[in-house]
């Protein structure tokens, strides 16, 4: 891909109960002037209508499908819509816009198709917990046994993708905790993954997704995930 | 040794479970496609308590010393295979329901857009119809 001038960039941001979150963040986002698509996964509060009060954007789901089919929902909406370039933004107030032209920097000169915002390069800013950021090398050593590249933050939400990746994840996206299994989806059908040091904030309120018993889950999961998916060929698989 | 006792349980019982799961679909309650593997086993369910030599054979096969054995081995495989029907369709099912779900959510996204446009038309035209 040649160097685009002027990429249509849209920002997907998963919201399940964001309430206390979702309205500042999509205000300053607007006055940093990026184009945000809220996706709504079935709250029971009312961050649906927080975001339209402001005029945002909004998908609402009918349900509750996790992070997955939220971010899946948003790859669909940006794909159809012709962005050049799609990225996923927590709205937990956890990433930062002012990473986001570092972040889209490697897709816009054609270096990489999927570019991660990574906490641990850089090693400055919120770093998560003792015991969480040993899971995360953990996932870090697992991708580089299985692809053989190194990815230092491969649970990080904070993530840009091309067209040619809107599509692969159009095509098939998983489920929930999504992020270290795309990764080796990407590598695995030749997408190139490149990692951009960022800075990422405490959550600004809520709780994370993630809690100390379903860590156990989590950890068995996505790396049943992984090798599963390094037993795939390099054909598409539709879902 | 099979007694005859047991026997006339299992046909009652595989009958039972055919009928119930013939008459349910009849009725339209169960889809043919999932009441399948069901009429098949409790068939063969039948077929077997009717001549258990069969149930003889694949103990001394099997070398499974008691045959009333081989008819728990039978029971617990056929209910392991309906539960990988099961599992599969749950799976199928699940990807669907996201699928239409994602789908949905878009698609009044965009009936949204197009009512928003429309509005603005007609007031854009000066022939704006009170609704």
């Amino acid at each position: 891909m040649t160097a685009n001038l002027n990429p249509k960039v849209l920002l997907i941001i998963p919201a399940f109960n964001e309430r206390e979150n979702i309205g500042p963040l999509l205000l300053s986002l607007r006055e940093h002037g990026y184009e945000a698509l809220v996706v709504n996964d079935g709250s029971t509060d009312d961050t649906a209508s927080i975001c339209s009060a402001i005029g945002a954007s909004v998908v609402s789901l009918p349900c509750n499908l996790g992070i997955g089919g939220a971010v899946q929902t948003g790859y669909k909406y940006a794909y159809a819509h012709g962005y050049d370039i799609a990225i996923q933004f927590d709205g937990d107030g956890q990433h930062r816009a002012e990473f986001i032209p570092a972040l889209i920097a490697p897709l816009l000169a054609g270096e990489a198709d999927l570019a991660i915002g990574s906490r641990y390069i850089e090693k400055e800013g919120f770093q998560s917990t003792f015991l969480r950021r040993a899971g995360i090398r953990y996932f870090s050593r697992l991708i580089r046994l299985i692809t053989g590249q190194t990815v230092t933050d491969p649970t990080s939400g904070f993530r840009a993708v091309n067209r040619s990746i809107m599509a692969m994840f159009t095509a098939h996206y998983p489920t929930d905790y999504p992020e270290p299994e795309s990764i080796v989806h990407v590598l695995r059908l030749g997408g190139r993954v490149a990692e951009v040091p960022v800075l990422m904030s405490e959550r600004a309120g809520g709780r994370s997704s993630i809690r100390s018993l379903r860590s156990v889950y989590y950890m068995i999961k996505v790396s049943l995930a992984i090798l599963i998916d390094s037993l795939r060929g390099s054909g598409v698989h539709r879902t | 040794m099979i007694t005859l006792k047991l026997q006339l349980l299992l046909i009652a019982f595989s009958a039972a479970v055919f009928i119930v799961f013939i008459n349910r679909t009849r009725r339209y309650k169960l889809e043919l496609k999932y009441a399948l593997v069901w009429i098949f086993l409790s068939t063969a369910g039948v077929i077997a308590s009717v001549f258990p030599q069969i149930f003889f054979f694949i103990a001394r096969v099997m070398g499974i010393e008691v045959p009333v054995n081989a008819v728990f081995l039978l029971a617990v495989s056929s209910i392991f295979l309906i539960l990988y029907s099961m599992t599969v369709s749950l799976s199928n099912h699940s990807r669907k329901i996201r699928t239409l779900t994602q789908e949905l959510a878009l698609m009044s996204r965009r009936i949204e857009d197009l009512e928003s446009r429309t509005r603005k038309a007609e007031g854009g035209n000066g022939h704006a119809s009170e609704s």
